[in-house]
This record gives structure tokens, C-alpha cells and sequence, in this order.
């Protein structure tokens, strides 16, 4: 199974939010820069094969993306050619980076499924943003995220 | 530029009005709209079915989900977006075995929700539930503006978007992944 979204739905897509700036990036490509990135800092990091962009990235404030691992640095590399001073956050681990941000909550996966990623999430989270910390590793098995289970409106 | 601007406007107007905007949040950065700030979280049943028949990335590990455990954590998912302040509303899974993911089957960015065409066939289904809670519920007569949604269908031109692949970054950048796809 390969990812979900093509080029003609995304065109279809942009004409439905006109004058907004969409930037696209290609996650296969995403995915071998990152396995490139992995391999030259030497780490033992294994670079999944991700479903969808919000596999490895979320919003964690309102102007911070939240990244994960080796993909997360890939495409940080891919964003900033294309934001005006973008603000990231790489966590090292890729299932700790969707996040669900609403209402200044952040409710992420919990330290003790994610352990190596908790002081990141301590330290440079803005501090007026509670925190709650849920599990969702069974999801997680059929590439389940977060953010996948809601639709926020209004 | 000038449509979302109005938009925008639109909802500041809006927020102010409900006494909803960024005010009682003393740090928090002040931007002409809060895409963060939201009302109503829906969310779905997770189907028997996803054990047997859930897509996924590696091939028989839907048949590991603790079906038990995994209905256990999501009730927790949503009993924190409540505690955030969202309403919560749940639809039946409706059969499907990946509609837990409701994120999957739209866009929302403010007032507009773009209804998507799944990437994956057997999920396709998964839009009509959501059509019809969204019709039933957000464009009523009797509603105020505010109140309302504009459902913008997708065209059957065989372009597929998954909501799983749009990150709104809130203000006015959009990032989109494309994948270098398979079935259309």
C-alpha cells in the first residue's frame, strides 16, 4: 500500500481554498532524503515507511510543527525553502510527532510509550499549552495516528 | 488572498461575539483568527471489522489489535478532547473498517469543509456518514451564519485526497504531501 493523495486531488482541493498557499511535498521523496540523512549521521535509526504526511508531523502550538525523527528532518529541510521563518520542533521519535493542538491543549502520546521524546516535548512547548498524554498504541498498529481519530469544526 | 481575508474577518466577528477568542488566554500569540480554537470534535466508533479488514502498511498487523484495548484508549482520546473544551460527537463505524479515522474523509479549514475522495477505495464508503451528520447538523436554515458549514464536495475526476495527508499550519501556508501514487 502507497500513500493516498495524488496530484489532481490536491489541484482540486486548492480551488476549493482559493488565494491560500499550499506547499507540496512528495513523501516518497521525503522518505529517501530522510533514510540519506539517517545513514550519514550514523544512526541506527530505522526510517519507516509512512502512510500519510501527518504520520510524521503535526501542529504543536499555533505557529510550531511538530516533527519526528530522520522523515521530520527531511522535511523541515523541504519546508524551509518554502515558509518565511517557520518554527520547528524534531522529536526522535516519528509516533510522538501527531499530536492533536486544540483549545491550548496538546494531547500527545504518553512518555511511557515515547519516553525519548518527553524533555523535547517539556522544554520548548510554549508554557501556557497543557499537556495531557494518552496511549494509542493499538491504533498505532494499523497506522493509526491522533490526529486520524476527529474532525475539529468551528 | 482577498476571499480567505474576508473569511477570516468573518470569523474574528464571530469569536468576538461569543466571547471565544484569544482573550482569556493571556500568552497566547494573538492572530486575527484561531484556527486552534475549536467547539466540536467528531469522532467515530472503531468496527469489529478493523481486526480482519483495517488497511495498513504492513500486511496482517491489524490482526494484533487488542480490539478491547484499542476501543479503551480511544474513549480516552476522546474523553481529553472533551476535557478540552470540545463537544464531542460520535457516528457509528457504519461497517467500515478504517472509519475511526474520520480525519481521513475531510479538510476543514474555518467554515469550510471540503468532503475528500479517500485514496483507498474500500474507505469511499466512509464520506456518506460523514455527509450526512455534517447536512443534518451545520446547514440548517435556522442556524446563524457563524453556526453553519459550507460542505464542498469533490468532483468523481479520480483525484484522491486523504485529510491524513493536509497539515493546516493555521495561518495562511497549507502543506500538502503527495505521494507518488498508485491507483486512481
Amino acid at each position: 500500500l502507497s500513500a493516498r493523495t495524488n496530484l489532481k486531488g490536491l489541484q482540486t482541493l486548492q480551488s476549493a481554498f482559493p488565494g491560500t498557499q499550499f506547499i507540496t511535498v512528495d513523501i516518497a521523496e521525503i522518505t529517501d532524503k530522510a533514510k540519506k540523512l539517517a545513514a550519514a549521521s550514523g544512526s541506527a535509526e530505522a526510517v519507516p515507511d509512512v502512510l500519510h504526511l501527518k504520520s510524521f508531523c503535526s501542529m504543536c502550538s499555533e505557529d510550531m510543527i511538530l516533527t519526528g525523527g530522520a522523515l521530520g528532518l527531511a522535511l523541515q529541510n523541504a519546508l524551509r525553502k518554502e515558509l518565511d521563518q517557520p518554527q520547528f520542533l524534531n522529536v526522535p521519535d516519528v509516533g510522538a510527532s501527531n499530536c492533536v493542538y486544540v483549545n491550548q491543549t496538546l494531547i500527545r502520546r504518553s512518555r511511557t510509550e515515547f519516553p525519548n521524546s518527553e524533555a523535547l516535548f517539556r522544554e520548548r512547548i510554549p508554557k501556557y499549552i497543557r499537556h495531557v498524554e494518552v496511549e494509542a498504541g493499538e491504533l498505532a498498529k494499523v497506522d493509526g495516528a491522533l490526529t486520524c481519530c476527529s474532525l475539529l469544526l468551528r | 488572498m482577498q476571499l480567505v481575508m474576508f473569511r477570516n474577518v468573518k470569523n474574528v466577528a464571530c469569536h468576538m461575539r461569543n466571547g471565544f477568542g484569544t482573550a482569556s488566554a493571556p500568552k497566547a500569540p494573538t492572530m486575527n483568527v484561531n484556527h486552534f480554537q475549536k467547539k466540536i470534535a467528531l469522532t467515530r466508533d472503531i468496527d469489529e471489522s478493523l481486526v480482519k479488514a483495517a488497511l495498513t502498511m504492513q500486511p496482517g498487523s491489524q490482526q494484533t489489535v487488542d480490539l478491547e484495548l484499542a476501543r479503551k484508549q480511544h474513549t480516552k482520546l476522546c474523553r481529553e478532547l472533551k476535557w478540552a473544551g470540545l463537544e464531542v460527537h460520535t457516528l457509528p463505524s457504519a461497517g467500515f473498517a478504517d472509519s475511526v479515522f474520520i480525519e481521513d474523509t475531510a479538510v476543514v479549514v474555518g467554515r469550510t469543509v471540503v468532503l475528500t475522495n479517500p485514496g483507498a477505495r474500500s474507505r469511499r464508503g466512509e464520506v456518506m456518514g460523514v455527509r450526512k451528520y455534517l447536512r443534518d447538523h451545520f446547514t440548517q436554515q435556522d442556524l446563524s451564519w457563524e453556526d453553519t458549514i459550507d460542505i464542498v464536495e469533490m468532483p468523481d475526476n479520480g483525484g484522491t485526497v486523504d485529510g491524513g495527508d493536509i497539515l493546516f499550519t493555521g495561518t495562511a501556508p497549507f502543506e500538502v504531501s503527495r505521494s507518488c501514487m498508485s491507483h486512481i
